[in-house]
């Protein structure tokens, strides 16, 4: 609830920061005003109120003397009076032309006194004196105005109206004459008059001012009286609070506005007149007040309008301002939430912004390195070459890679949410399983091999890691990782494989090497024998027997040799398409009628670097093999076929082959429809001297010799067979352009050479075999050489130093005890020129060692040929004839 | 800084048609919460659309019980009472004679001389008892002292019960209204009048006489317990015409002002505070009337009784303002509004 309220509430910054100028520009204003509308009401009311308590004041006094005076002025007009009414003269008692004289001058004087009354004490009137328009003031003789004079009193009467409209109060005074009353003389004041005299006594006054009497009714307005025009001159004003608060005998000087007399609203100010009982009221018109408070919140409006205008635009150039580089930061937030981490917030030129940039910045930098090592793990888990999963607590898979889908067939919908057991293979018992939980579970790390199933449902074997992932203690996830080692054991089993043809190897070359020197012993002596017995039909037919046995058994030592890669070879470009062609051809002949022989060789030809000898050889073996097979076969068939292809990585890996030139290759497929192998024979068949063959028809060795040659050519050989689906064995060797075959092809051209019959001059031989040096020593003479024979290098070197001067070769074993032929030959060069050399060696005679560099050498292999032995010495005499005549010319 | 100073600020403003699109933002802004109503009495003056029905008084503390209906009573009413202050008696009894009133309260004594000179009214209530003080200006001792000294006492009225008063407490102190002089006195005037020498003393109806006590005008020389206990004050008169024409309205005024009168007895003060205008005194001067002593004004019996009426005509007599006791005096008293209505004594 709380979340969708935090979300469903938001607050742009920008008009929030907005929304605050306005209210710190509005709210001084709003609070400032009328608190400065008060404060001025409250000085203009104070000002007010006191101008016209000062007007009471003066009007107060004003009143109160005027009315003494009045008195007083009645008072001494009395006493000439009452002397005249004692100064008897006729009738009427007294001198009425005086009394009246003094009332006219009493009535020109003071204009507020509308009549002047005489009363003897009989209540009647002596005299009287009015002032037009007015009516006569008539006193009854109960009236207090005349009772109280009579008792030499003088009496302030009540205002009151008159039928004429005017209000009037009489004063009358007691007329005494040698101290005694003899008459009263009443005066009506008319009050507007008597406040106009008084008014005209004081400083000009614009307010509204009131007079009112002791019960409320209005007696006379300072001004024209709005509101009361058509009402009684003594109209009651006792509606009104403040006249009603006169009444009751007290003043007014509250500051509260009320409707007033007028109808307006108004402040008050009401006093009481000391003496005559009277109230001035004077109204402030509440507009009068208000007026320049409105003026002054004109002009505050406006300055609050102009400041708001004014703020409302600096906070919009500096909520911008502030506000730009929170929105670079939030551009950055964005960019770094789309996975950018190197957006970098401009610098905006506020400190605490650029703070917080640069910190953004570094926050950003650190996660981003932190984030790309993830992904960089996340890349390297997902891209690993081993199979991983991670999976709950519960085994529960909840993530796997690239690798586990390629290797299990299983993609992440068909395995995300399920267990690992859906691998299980079944190899693998309940106790296997139940251990390994409880390893993981204690949070150990279970390390095992183990087979699983596919989701085509074969088998593969891993090596599998299962680690707990711990999270505060505990363990949160497991991962696995499993390496699938199906490739691994194969190459184990391939290098135990090639361990044991290496051993096979170093066992037969070590053992086919002695048996090589016998050999060659035997055909050298067999050679002598042959010469010794010319003419002997018998012993020659005996020694051919012999000699063939000999041959048969140098060919099984050359197989084995090949096998061991120590036979001595020829490499020289060979048209594999052409020897295939003619060995087919060769072979048709001695294979059964029944055995079907097709070729598809194609025509295009297809050099190889081989012995085209030996490269003949393997094809024999294997058409020997395959006709062996077909033995039985119901429709026996074989064929011979040819083709060129491009080596990929896959097939160069697997046999181990270096890319060399353009990597094509040419396939060379001898196939059979016979019996075909089962898995151990396909796993033993290279071995020397294993055969499936019945005793004494076959060797053993020719496969093995076909194994040990395609190594030393660099090629490859694959089998597919299974019992009772024949087999097809693929010879596949690196293709050579043509041109290098028409090279090889001219090279190969035997140079035929007479022998010679005269002496050839003196040859040094050393071998520290003597049954091998004497062969070749008889030989050697048997075409004209004077042999000097040495058991080793020492013994040779001193030979050749004692003879040098009619030595013209050198014959010597390779390898003896002591100082190699090599070192020997280095030697004598050193002493005595470029001396011709025929190194004999067991091994490949291409392979020697420390001859390399060496001119006018020659290498040959044991058993010695000897046709091969006088080849190579007659070549090199002639090359060092040539190279004499050369020198000497 | 209230919310009515700035309202009034406002309406100031309001005055300046230039300034009223700035005031109604300031307004907008600030008063929301600023009600428009206008003040309490205007509003109740403009939803009352009763009838009018005015009634005549004077500044008198025996006028109370109308200012308590008036004030606290109206909704009783079928009408609207609106009082009438009049100047003096003079223009009670002018405004009775032309019809302007339908009633009034008035001096018992008046009353009676009215009634008595044929004004087509009667007395159907009492407005109080007692309620009356005689004054003397501080040069007198004593009510006796006023033999031989030409005194001058004023009363409200010539046909007043101060007058019959005035006779009793003068023969009380074996003197006689011929050892003075009598003279008719507006009561608002008499304070000033015995203040400025023009008078000895006066009887007048409360508050005055308290007041001029309080003002330390003169004393209390007596007041009206004392001289005349449970006597008859002011009366309530209704015009014939008035009542033949809504007579359930008479009865309905006269049961509200007994109401007023149960009211005033039972709280004084609140009471006094009402009648401040009506009584031209303080409450508290008056709220002493009320209540100390407690039967010097009394409000709780507003019975007219034939009784009641003769003896107040029979001091008349004593007091040389009637020359005899009329025969028909039973005809200026009317009870029977009085009878209809709810008793509150």
């Amino acid at each position: 609830m709380s979340e969708r309220r935090a979300r469903g509430r938001k607050i742009s910054l920008r008009w929030a920061l907005y929304a605050l100028i306005v209210a710190a520009s509005l709210l001084p204003a709003l609070v400032l005003a009328p608190w400065f509308a008060d404060k001025a009401r409250g000085w203009l009311l104070d000002r007010e109120m006191i101008r016209e308590e000062m007007f009471h004041r003066e009007a107060e006094i004003r009143l109160s003397l005027e009315t003494e005076r009045l008195i007083s002025v009645l008072e001494n007009k009395s006493d000439p009076i009452g002397w005249a009414m004692d100064d008897r003269d006729g009738d009427d008692g007294f001198n009425l032309l005086h009394v009246v004289d003094l009332f006219d001058r009493i009535i020109d004087r003071e204009p507020m006194i509308s009549n002047l009354m005489l009363y003897n004490l009989k209540g009647e009137v002596l005299a009287s004196r009015t002032r037009l328009p007015h009516a006569p003031l008539h006193l009854r003789l109960d009236s207090p105005a005349l009772v109280i004079p009579m008792h030499g009193r003088r009496f302030l009467g009540a205002p009151r109206a008159l039928a004429d409209g005017h209000v009037e109060f009489t004063i009358s005074v007691p007329v005494r004459a040698f101290g005694e009353v003899r008459g009263v003389l009443a005066a009506a004041v008319q009050v507007q008059a008597f406040w106009d005299g008084v008014q005209a006594l004081m400083p000009p006054h614009d307010s509204r001012v009131y007079l009112v009497d002791s019960r409320g009714a209005l007696l006379a307005a300072l001004h024209a009286a709005k509101g009361l025009e058509g009402r009684d001159a003594h109209t009651l004003l006792t509606g009104q609070e403040i006249v009603r608060e006169l009444v009751a005998g007290r003043a007014w000087k509250r500051r509260v506005a009320y409707r007033g007399i007028e109808g307006d609203e108004v402040y008050g100010l009401a006093t009481l007149v000391p003496g005559l009982k009277w109230g001035i009221v004077s109204e402030i018109p509440e507009e009068a007040i208000m007026h320049p408070i409105a003026r002054t919140m004109l002009m505050l409006a406006t300055v609050v309008v102009l400041l708001h205008v004014f703020f409302g635009l600096l906070s919009l150039v500096v909520a911008r301002r502030l506000l730009t580089p929170f929105y670079a930061l939030m551009r950055a937030v964005r960019a770094i939430s789309e996975g950018r981490y190197r957006v970098l917030p401009e610098h905006s030129g506020i400190a605490e912004m650029d703070e917080l940039a640069d910190a953004f910045t570094r926050m950003a930098q650190v996660i981003g390195d932190r984030e790309e090592r993830l992904r960089t793990l996340s890349r390297a888990i997902e891209q690993a070459a081993e199979s991983i999963i991670i999976t709950d607590r519960n085994g529960v898979i909840e993530y796997m890679n690239a690798a586990f889908s390629k290797q299990t067939g299983y993609s992440p919908e068909e395995a995300l949410g399920r267990t690992p057991s859906l691998l299980k293979s079944g190899e693998q018992d309940d106790a296997f399983y139940e251990k390994l939980w409880r390893t993981i579970r204690r949070g150990e790390v279970w390390e095992g091999r183990l087979v699983n199933r596919r989701k085509d449902g074969s088998l593969y074997s891993v090596l599998m890691t299962i680690a707990p992932v711990i999270s505060d203690g505990e363990i949160t996830h497991f991962v696995a990782i499993q390496q699938d080692i199906s490739k691994q054991e194969e190459l184990e089993a391939q290098f135990r494989q090639a361990q044991k043809m290496e051993a096979l190897g170093a066992l037969v070359g070590g053992i086919a090497h002695d048996f090589n020197n016998s050999l060659a012993a035997m055909n050298a002596h067999l050679y002598l024998m042959r010469k010794d017995a010319q003419g002997k039909e018998s012993l020659e037919r005996r020694i051919g027997k012999v000699s063939t046995l000999v041959d048969s058994s140098a060919n099984m030592i050359a197989q084995l040799l090949a096998f061991a890669r120590k036979d001595a070879v020829r490499m020289a470009p060979v048209d594999l398409r052409a020897l295939a062609e003619e060995t087919a051809a060769m072979m048709r002949a001695s294979l059964p009628a029944s055995i079907g022989l097709e070729t598809a060789l194609g025509d295009a030809p297809a050099p190889v670097m081989a012995d085209k000898t030996q490269l003949r050889q393997m094809m024999i073996n294997l058409i020997v093999n395959a006709r062996d097979a077909l033995e039985g076969a119901e429709h026996p068939c074989m064929r011979i076929s040819l083709e060129i292809f491009d080596a990929d990585e896959a097939f160069l890996r697997l046999h181990e082959i270096e890319m060399r030139g353009d990597g094509r290759f040419v396939r060379l497929t001898i196939a059979d429809n016979g019996c075909g192998m089962d898995e151990e024979t396909r796993r033993r068949m290279f071995d020397p001297f294993f055969t499936t063959k019945p005793a004494g028809k076959g060797s053993g060795l020719g496969l093995a010799m076909v194994f040990g040659a395609m190594q030393r050519l660099g090629g490859a050989i694959e089998v597919e067979s299974a019992p009772g689906e024949g087999a097809r064995f693929h010879l596949c060797l690196p293709l050579l352009d043509g041109e290098a075959l028409a090279d090889g092809e001219s090279a190969r051209e035997p140079a035929a050479r007479e022998e010679e019959a005269e002496s050839r001059g003196d040859v040094l031989l050393v071998d520290d075999r003597e049954d091998v040096r004497e062969p070749i020593a008889e030989f050697l003479e048997c075409v004209g050489f004077r042999v000097w024979q040495a058991e080793d290098g020492e013994q040779g070197l001193a030979l050749f130093d004692e003879h040098c001067d009619a030595m013209r070769l050198v014959v010597t074993d390779m390898v003896m005890p002591g100082m190699s032929g090599a070192e020997m030959m280095r030697k004598i060069r050193e002493r005595h020129g470029c001396v011709p050399a025929v190194f004999i060696t067991g091994y490949d005679p291409e392979r020697l060692d420390g001859i390399g560099d060496m001119a006018l050498v020659r290498a040959i292999g044991k058993p010695v040929d000897f046709n091969e032995l006088e080849q190579a010495v007659t070549e090199l005499l002639d090359e060092a004839d040539e190279g004499a005549a050369g020198g000497a010319a | 800084m209230s919310e009515g100073v700035f309202r009034e600020v406002l309406r100031a403003v309001f005055r300046k048609r230039r300034l009223r699109l700035a005031a109604g933002l300031l307004a907008a802004l600030a008063l929301t919460g600023c009600d428009g109503a206008s003040a309490p009495g205007e509003a109740g003056a403009a939803a009352d659309a009763r009838p009018v029905v005015k009634i005549g008084r004077l500044i008198c503390g025996g006028h109370l019980p109308l200012a308590v209906v008036e004030q606290r009573f109206q909704g009783d009413l079928p009408f609207r009472l609106e009082t009438v202050q009049n100047h003096d008696w003079n223009d009670v009894v002018a405004d009775m004679e032309s019809g302007r009133l339908a009633g009034t309260f008035i001096l018992s004594p008046l009353a009676m001389e009215l009634i008595r000179k044929g004004l087509a009214a009667h007395i159907v209530l009492m407005a109080d008892r007692n309620g009356n003080g005689f004054v003397l200006s501080k040069k007198f001792a004593d009510i006796g002292d006023l033999a031989g000294k030409d005194a001058i006492i004023a009363v409200p009225h010539r046909y007043s019960q101060h007058h019959v008063l005035l006779n009793l407490a003068l023969k009380q102190h074996g003197l006689s209204l011929d050892d003075i002089t009598v003279v008719a006195m507006p009561p608002r005037d008499m304070i000033n009048a015995l203040r400025r020498g023009e008078i000895d003393g006066f009887v007048v109806g409360e508050p005055e006489g308290n007041k001029a006590v309080h003002l330390k005008a003169g004393w209390m020389a007596a007041i009206s317990p004392g001289i005349w206990k449970d006597h008859m004050d002011h009366v309530f008169i209704l015009a014939d015409a008035f009542v033949r024409k809504h007579p359930d309205w008479a009865r309905a005024l006269v049961a509200a002002l007994r109401k007023a009168g149960g009211f005033i007895e039972a709280h004084p003060h609140e009471a006094a505070v009402m009648g401040e205008s009506y009584t031209g005194s303080e409450a508290a001067v008056f709220e002493q009337v009320l209540t100390d002593p407690p039967d010097w004004i009394d409000y709780s019996d507003m019975r007219p009784t034939l009784p009641r009426l003769r003896a107040m005509a029979r001091e008349m007599v004593a007091a040389r303002l009637w020359p005899s006791v009329p025969a028909d005096l039973a005809r200026y008293v009317d009870a029977s509004l009085l009878e209809a209505g709810p008793a509150h004594e």
